[in-house]
């Protein structure tokens, strides 16, 4: 009787109307056509994305910089000087843009509500990005010991300024990854909340897309 | 107070015409021929730097219009509208 009363209720045109407007929204439908009231970009990306524009033009600035030293010179690299690790930083690109695409592989299974494949991708992620910094730091110490520092001459002050630069990021890239791995493990992303994974993929392609350039001006230039 | 504010603009104004030697602001212009490397590096580096407000500005703009043209298309879809089909079920089963 209960249930027969409640159903009528229900099927009353002016309650389905009720239930047909989006709950956050209220009122009328957007001339657009747009029934959520949701962003199309949330505060937080277009923050991201703010901040992503600021390091764009700190790296311009840098490389602004590379460029007046470079083109200036009439030798590069300039005579006694050691010759950078072409061949092998080479390899260490592909291993960065490796994980740029598990990055993405992480994100879309965080879309999907796959919290297993994403804790997995994320843990890829993370360990190619290690292997990144790693290969790094030992040929950055090769390089040490054969004599190219900050303070030898045009040549080292911009390789170290233009890539540890980078190598910083990458590094607080690296930590944020892992503090978002952490998360995921717990089990705090869902198909539906999964704003975290996001910013973070942001962050990494931006510090996985800078890089190709950085190898092309500093190493192969 | 109007009138000295007027008169110091002006002063400030023509200050580079007076002394238009001291007012060479950046070191690379006019001394710089036109052969030399480093003017050349210069100039590259300036061509790349005023590059780069638009294409950072363009890529926002682009991505915004982007997200905001596919959230747009995620709404009109019939799927993404709230539709009372649930009750149907609800119907059926009071009915019984």
């Amino acid at each position: 009787m209960v249930r027969e009363a409640v159903a009528r209720r229900l099927i009353e045109p002016e309650v389905a109307e009720e239930l047909r407007t989006p709950a956050l929204g209220g009122g009328e439908e957007p001339p657009t056509g747009v029934t959520s009231t949701q962003p199309a970009v949330s505060n937080a990306r277009l923050a991201l994305l703010m901040f992503l524009a600021a390091e764009v033009m700190f790296f311009a600035g840098l490389i602004g910089a590379f460029i007046v030293f470079r083109l200036a010179s009439p030798a590069w690299p300039p005579p006694f000087q050691p010759r950078l690790p072409v061949g092998v930083t080479a390899i260490n690109t592909v291993i960065l843009l490796l994980s740029g695409l598990t990055m993405r592989l992480a994100l879309m299974a965080a879309r999907r509500g796959k919290p297993t494949r994403l804790v997995q991708w994320l843990s890829i992620t993370a360990l190619l990005g290690t292997v990144f910094l790693g290969i790094q730091g030992y040929e950055w110490l090769r390089l040490i010991g054969f004599g190219l520092t900050l303070s030898s001459g045009v040549y080292g002050a911009t390789f170290y300024t233009l890539i540890g630069c980078h190598a910083v990021h990458v590094f607080g890239a690296a930590v944020w990854l892992i503090a978002v791995l952490l998360q995921a493990r717990r089990g705090r992303f869902s198909e539906r909340s999964y704003a975290g994974v996001q910013l973070c993929a942001m962050y990494w392609t931006f510090v996985v897309g800078l890089w190709p350039v950085l190898y092309g001006l500093v190493y192969l230039s | 107070m109007k009138l000295s504010f007027f008169l110091s603009a002006l002063l400030a104004a023509a200050a580079p015409v007076l002394f238009h030697s001291a007012a060479h602001a950046c070191a690379v212009c006019l001394s710089g021929s036109a052969d030399d490397p480093l003017t050349d590096a210069f100039n590259w580096s300036v061509l790349f730097l005023m590059a780069m407000p638009y294409t950072v500005l363009g890529s926002i703009g682009a991505f915004l219009f982007y997200n905001y043209r596919r959230s747009t298309k995620r709404a009109s879809e019939p799927s993404a509208r709230t539709t009372i089909a649930p009750l149907t079920w609800i119907h059926k089963e009071s009915g019984r």
